[in-house]
């Protein structure tokens, strides 16, 4: 027991520290097609309902959103419903708003984009984009860099090992670059990352078995890393009282192939409660494809 | 004589079992009597254990008690050996060069930069190839964003060195810091402080000593890569696209075949991995079952079927000459060597 309590006594001492609006930032991982940003869009819906006033932000080069919402999503938020906004962040952009709101001169701002140094420093800089991203994210609690007045961020973020890449940068850069200004700042960035009552993690996965894998890989490196508890969210859960040895011993292709299915979420839903705190289940679905598909899933 | 090692690259969305159908394949050529190889990137544990390449170096020989008549001998990518290994070969013992190792931008970036994991494994596809060891070659590529990132990323990392912008870099290393009043005009110099206010002056010293060690191998480098290039392009390999019946996954392998078509690389077979079975629910008998039960299959299965519809449909979308190869992967094995026999019969059933 006590280990637990001292970590919670270092992160509420963290949380004081810790100034503005912002109070939760939730990351949503997974891999790749499991059902990911429309976890996310849940979440954040969610969390608007109980009148918080939530960001969902994707992140990377393309945007999920824009056709989901049927309107542009960039990086100045966009209204969707009451309390809930989504913005698109890039690399690019957050590295853009950023710079400029060090040098404040816009013409200092579009020499240094548009001058061929600061584009391939940007390029051959590893970890820079991340860093970018992780400052956009960590930017009311830091009070440094420009930020909204959320309560709540809703972060669909990259998949399974590229988000522990995303999430580790800040510490990575630290180490590399011992003094200057990227050193401090990557290190406040760590240390919001490293405060377990703001940040959380959500782990999307399905009932596979190398997807699964994956996740509970995912799940121990947080843990180990951030000592951060994610919740499991199992997509494409097939609601039903049948087990899969109900259908021992047949020789019809298909219900081999559903044995199959069923098979794999008893496995799943065995393994994923030995570890998580929380675990939901997503229930497989004919369509989904709107933003009220979505919301009629909650 | 020596042999002329068949290349057979395996590309597709993440999350598809890229790598488990790449084991296969290469399990499917190895019981057909070929010397075969399959390189991959990031297997997962069980899947290595069931290989016998966990924490191993180099090609290990895959111990397959069924027997098969040829030979399967699997090796993970060991980016970081890779890399080291090529500098340290194009450094060519020079002192300059070599202090590329202690770079810590170096450090940092032969395991993190984007396309890195790309250049690795085309360098070492291309000296393996050159060995001739093999009949067959395998290549899993490295899980991306979006997997073109393959074919491109070497190139564009190629180009970075090329630049101009990495001469400025190494002039900077060369000379004290007072080369900013000397040689740049005010503009730059402006570039300049935004980038030292932003990143502080180590880690443009860090950039500078960078550039200035890569210089002594950028030929070298170009060299390479564009021989890979060649070997990708030519008729000595052949490209499968790997992807699951999930509406989103084909569809942007279907883009990928588009582009590889028009880009001249040899699109030669897709395989499916966790295909559903093609069966009508109507014909099927479920007079062994309860009412209850019989009325939860027919739900559950229809409800399947419906979400397999679409993905069906555009599985006829595919280059005439593209070959579909249907895997069920079940788990009806729990070894995972008989697994990968499973799905090579798939492989085998669908070749006929």
């Amino acid at each position: 027991m006590g280990y637990y309590e001292n970590h919670s006594q270092k992160a509420n001492k963290l949380t004081r520290q810790i100034k503005g609006p912002l109070k939760e930032i939730h990351f949503v991982t997974g891999k790749g097609g499991v059902g990911k940003s429309t976890y996310a869009v849940m979440l954040a819906s969610q969390f608007a309902k109980q009148n918080k006033k939530t960001l969902l932000v994707e992140i990377g080069e393309r945007s999920f959103y824009s056709s989901l919402f049927g309107k542009p999503i960039q990086y100045k938020p966009t209204s969707i419903v009451d309390n809930l906004e989504v913005a698109h962040w890039s690399a690019t952009e957050c590295l853009k708003s950023y710079v400029l709101s060090l040098v404040k001169v816009r013409a200092i701002y579009n020499l240094f984009f548009e001058n061929p140094v600061s584009k391939s420093l940007i390029q051959v800089a590893p970890g820079l984009s991340e860093l970018a991203i992780i400052g956009q994210i960590t930017a009311s609690p830091r009070q440094h860099g420009p930020h909204g007045d959320h309560e709540i961020l809703v972060v669909d973020a990259y998949a399974t090992g590229h988000f522990l890449n995303l999430v580790q940068s800040t510490k990575a850069m630290a180490d590399t670059v011992p003094i200057g200004p990227m050193h401090e700042q990557s290190k406040k960035m760590d240390e919001v990352l490293r405060d377990f009552d703001m940040c959380h993690c959500h782990i999307v996965t399905i009932a596979e078995d190398l997807v699964l894998t994956e996740s509970l890989e995912l799940f121990k490196a947080l843990e180990k890393e951030f000592k951060w508890k994610p919740d499991f969210i199992l997509n494409r859960y097939l609601e039903t009282t049948l087990e899969s040895k109900d259908l021992n011993h047949q020789s019809e292709f298909l219900l081999q192939a559903l044995q199959n299915k069923l098979l794999q979420q008893e496995l799943a839903i065995k393994t994923l409660s030995g570890k998580a705190q929380n675990i939901k289940t997503l229930p497989l679905i004919k369509k989904l494809h709107t933003f009220e598909d979505m919301e009629a899933l909650l | 004589m020596k042999k002329v090692t068949q290349v057979l690259i395996q590309m597709g969305p993440g999350g598809v079992g890229k790598t488990t159908v790449s084991a296969a394949f290469g399990f499917y050529w190895a019981s057909l009597g070929k010397k075969v190889l399959v390189m991959t990137i990031d297997p997962s544990k069980r899947l290595a254990q069931a290989l016998g390449i966990e924490g191993k170096k180099g090609a290990v020989k895959v111990d397959y008690k069924g027997g098969l008549k040829g030979e399967l001998y699997a090796m993970v990518l060991d980016h970081e050996e890779i890399f080291d290994s090529f500098v340290k070969q194009a450094a060519q013992k020079n002192p300059v060069a070599e202090k590329l190792f202690e770079n810590k931008l170096y450090q940092a970036l032969k395991t993190r930069l984007q396309g890195s994991q790309d250049f690795t494994a085309l360098i070492e596809l291309y000296h393996m190839t050159l060995k001739a060891e093999y009949d067959i070659i395998i290549l899993d590529t490295p899980p991306a964003e979006h997997a073109w990132q393959f074919l491109d990323a070497p190139l564009r990392l190629v180009n970075l060195f090329q630049d101009k912008i990495a001469k400025w870099f190494r002039w900077m290393g060369g000379e004290s810091t007072s080369f900013f009043s000397q040689v740049l005009n005010v503009g730059t110099k402006q570039v300049f402080k935004v980038m030292e206010l932003l990143t502080g002056a180590e880690f443009i010293q860090q950039i500078a000593q960078f550039f200035k060690a890569v210089h002594f191998f950028q030929d070298q480098l170009r060299d390479q890569i564009q021989k890979s290039h060649d070997l990708l392009k030519s008729s000595q390999t052949e490209f499968t696209l790997v992807t699951t019946q999930d509406e989103l996954k084909i569809q942007e392998s279907l883009g990928y075949a588009k582009e590889m078509n028009e880009k001249g690389y040899h699109l030669k077979r897709v395989i499916l991995n966790r295909a559903w079975p093609e069966e009508s629910i109507t014909d099927l008998s479920l007079e062994a079952f309860s009412s209850d039960q019989k009325k939860q299959i027919q739900n559950l299965l229809s409800l399947l079927s419906e979400n397999h519809k679409t993905s069906a449909n555009l599985m006829k979308r595919w280059p005439k000459d593209v070959k579909v190869l249907k895997v069920y992967d079940t788990l009806k094995s729990s070894h995972d060597l008989e697994r990968l026999k499973e799905m090579s019969d798939d492989m085998m059933k669908a070749f006929r």
